[in-house]
């Protein structure tokens, strides 16, 4: 049977051509649209790497001078200061919430994202590798309430938490930590050495490691420096964030529903007000909507889904065109003793090592193109970063899943085309068959 | 000699939405083995309609049809195929060569459907020796000649050693040299190989060479 399929096709290579062509053109216009597709659902797959489920924010502001119930015997330093304890108290005295912080920047939090989620250049022997950074505020329970874990070697998170970090401390993601000591663990004699502007060096000490998470829900998980900062409460008094963490087995979506009322009336303090409460992944789904991310994941899946369609329609059509071309010969193989099974595997096995030597060839043609200007690394990505090792990152492991991928979809189109058309000539009465001239 | 076709009461009706036609009328055969036997009779009588009956292409409206002795009614589509492989042999007028495959491929066909076949290429290197073509086995159909793809249809035909050929009207897009040539070789297999050979012509002399001439007219069966 591969036999007779393989010499089919040479000697119908002619007619074939047009199909053959097309399957090539399409393996390559199928890498373009799958991989960013393949991608996404990955990046959207890959767990956040703490607890988002247990996490709501809040954003608390102060009234603007002059607004309707601005109280101006409370908008002095020392009346700011004492509702802005009364507000953290508060919150953290909520039903069912277990930690409370005030946050610089948040993780996944668009609001500070502009504030400096800027590139933090650490260098260790003159290697120099990007990572972002997020600050935090010292002696704040970041780490405990977002559910971050402490990676191997490092010390624990509640021990990290009672450290008396200082400026030149980081906290970092074990993926920066693998980028630059791959071959050795813990925080012993680990330091980034950078250079102010006077040119004297600094050495910022690695206090802590921690597991990856995802500080972009969007984005691939990619290495992160958590630097502590100090603030003074003032920076506070016109607006806060506050992240509650509840206690295990709460849902932060039914809590937000269910206790909005109460967070508005027990944190309008002073002259303070809630302005919106929301859960974590709430939050992230937000924000995906406001950077475009949800609309650019569903136009891919809706261009992959078309894509599709119009595969299998085409593949359909030149195969319908090429069945009903061979009616004759279809009878002659039936009354030789086909079966209809016989010649629905007759013309499918074509169709199968059609699109196989097709797809070969286009992924060989899509694998220049991809030496040259790599593959796609997810939304919002750059390579200058480090990011956690995975599938993604990895050429040739990206190039053999995606290729797998594309193939499994290339024949899946292919053997849907050519069922109908198989089928529907199988079907074909032989005697008819046979009178078909 | 033993029955190896035999048809009883067998009917075929073709029916549309508005048209009722009766291609054969309770007919009664019986061929045995070995026989040569012709169909004559006008165009649309039913020969074309009786051999693909016999040659299980097609089924009857109602009636029996054994093949060596085994009744066909009821058969599944694997069983019929296998039945066809292993008893039958076709000839077509129009030959019905599969243009994309060479002489040596096309005779290659049924062995390709029979299971636990080995040696097909010496076997179809055989069956074009017997027609005289062992030397064009690379050929394409359509290099050759009306005659020589008779030829090639017929080593189709008898590589599977069938015990049955059909042959319908194999003579009839050749010129007389060549439809001499045909009978020639159809005579040798019959006598040969002792193959039973059912033909439909409407050449007298060539149905005259045959063992027994059997004719139709209006879908029934006249003496």
């Amino acid at each position: 049977m591969l036999k007779i399929i393989f010499k089919n096709l040479w000697n119908r290579r002619r007619q074939n051509g047009w199909l053959f062509a097309e399957l090539i053109i399409v393996t390559i216009l199928t890498w373009v649209v799958i991989d960013p597709t393949i991608v996404g659902i990955s990046d959207l797959n890959s767990p956040l790497g703490y607890d988002a489920d247990r996490l709501v924010k809040i954003t608390v502001e102060c009234l603007p001078d002059g607004a309707e119930n601005f109280d101006q015997d409370r908008c002095d330093p020392e009346s700011r200061e004492n509702d802005y304890r009364a507000v953290r108290l508060k919150a953290a005295a909520l039903p069912d919430v277990e930690k409370c912080i005030v946050e610089v920047q948040g993780i996944n939090d668009f609001g500070y994202m502009s504030g400096g989620h800027s590139t933090g250049n650490a260098a260790v022997d003159s290697v120099v590798k990007s990572s972002f950074t997020v600050r935090y505020l010292r002696n704040e329970p970041i780490l405990s309430t977002y559910g971050i874990r402490a990676a191997e070697g490092s010390p624990s998170i509640e021990e990290l938490e009672a450290m008396p970090l200082g400026e030149n401390d980081l906290i970092i993601t074990e993926s920066l930590d693998r980028a630059y000591w791959p071959d050795r663990r813990g925080v012993k004699d680990k330091y980034f050495i950078s250079w102010n502007h006077s040119g004297d060096t600094i050495h910022t000490k690695i206090a802590g490691i921690v597991k990856d998470f995802r500080h972009r829900s969007f984005i691939r998980t990619s290495a992160v420096c958590l630097r502590p900062t100090d603030l003074g409460s003032n920076r506070f008094y016109n607006s806060m964030r506050l992240t509650l963490r509840l206690r295990d087995g709460v849902d932060a979506q039914t809590y937000v529903r269910d206790n909005l009322p109460l967070i508005s009336s027990e944190l309008g303090i002073g002259n303070y007000y809630v302005k919106s409460v929301t859960s974590q992944r709430d939050m992230i789904a937000s924000i995906e909507d406001m950077e475009n991310i949800s609309n650019q994941r569903n136009l891919y899946f809706f261009i992959a889904a078309l894509f599709l369609i119009n595969l299998i329609v085409g593949v359909t059509g030149c195969v319908w065109l090429q069945t009903g071309k061979r009616v004759s010969e279809l009878g002659v193989m039936r009354s030789y003793g086909a079966t209809r099974q016989g010649i629905i595997a007759l013309l499918t096995g074509e169709s199968i090592v059609l699109a196989t030597v097709a797809f070969v060839i286009g992924d060989l043609l899509f694998l220049q193109y991809a030496l040259m200007d790599g593959l796609y690394i997810g939304a919002g990505q750059s390579e200058d970063f480090i990011l956690t090792e995975n599938w993604v990152s990895s050429f040739w492991q990206h190039f053999a899943i995606v290729s797998a991928i594309v193939y499994i979809i290339i024949i899946s189109c292919s053997i849907a085309g050519t069922y109908f058309p198989a089928r529907h000539a199988a079907d074909i009465n032989p005697v008819d068959a046979l009178r078909d001239e | 000699m033993s029955e190896i076709i035999k048809l009883t009461d067998v009917s075929k009706i073709y029916r549309t939405k508005t048209i009722e036609t009766q291609a054969l009328d309770s007919v009664n055969l019986d061929i045995n083995s070995g026989e040569f036997v012709s169909i004559m009779g006008p165009s649309g009588c039913g020969k074309s309609t009786l051999l693909n009956i016999i040659g299980l292409l097609d089924s009857p409206t109602t009636g029996t049809v054994e093949l060596c002795g085994h009744p066909t009614a009821g058969l599944n589509d694997k069983a019929l195929a296998r039945l066809r492989n292993e008893t039958l042999g076709f000839v077509f007028q129009s030959f019905h060569l599969i243009p994309t495959l060479s002489v040596l491929d096309n005779v290659t066909v049924p062995l390709i459907y029979r299971h636990g076949s080995h040696n097909n290429k010496k076997l179809a290197i055989e069956a074009l020796e017997k027609v005289g073509l062992s030397h064009r086995v690379n050929h394409m159909p359509s290099q050759l000649s009306g005659g020589q793809a008779q030829r090639v249809a017929i080593a189709r035909a008898i590589v599977g050693n069938p015990s049955i050929v059909l042959a319908d009207e194999p003579c009839g897009n050749l010129d007389s040299k060549m439809s001499g040539e045909i009978m020639d070789l159809l005579h040798n297999l019959n006598r040969e190989d002792g193959r039973t050979i059912v033909m439909v012509t409407h050449n007298e002399s060539q149905a005259k060479s045959t063992d027994r001439i059997i004719h139709f007219f209006d879908g029934r069966r006249v003496e």
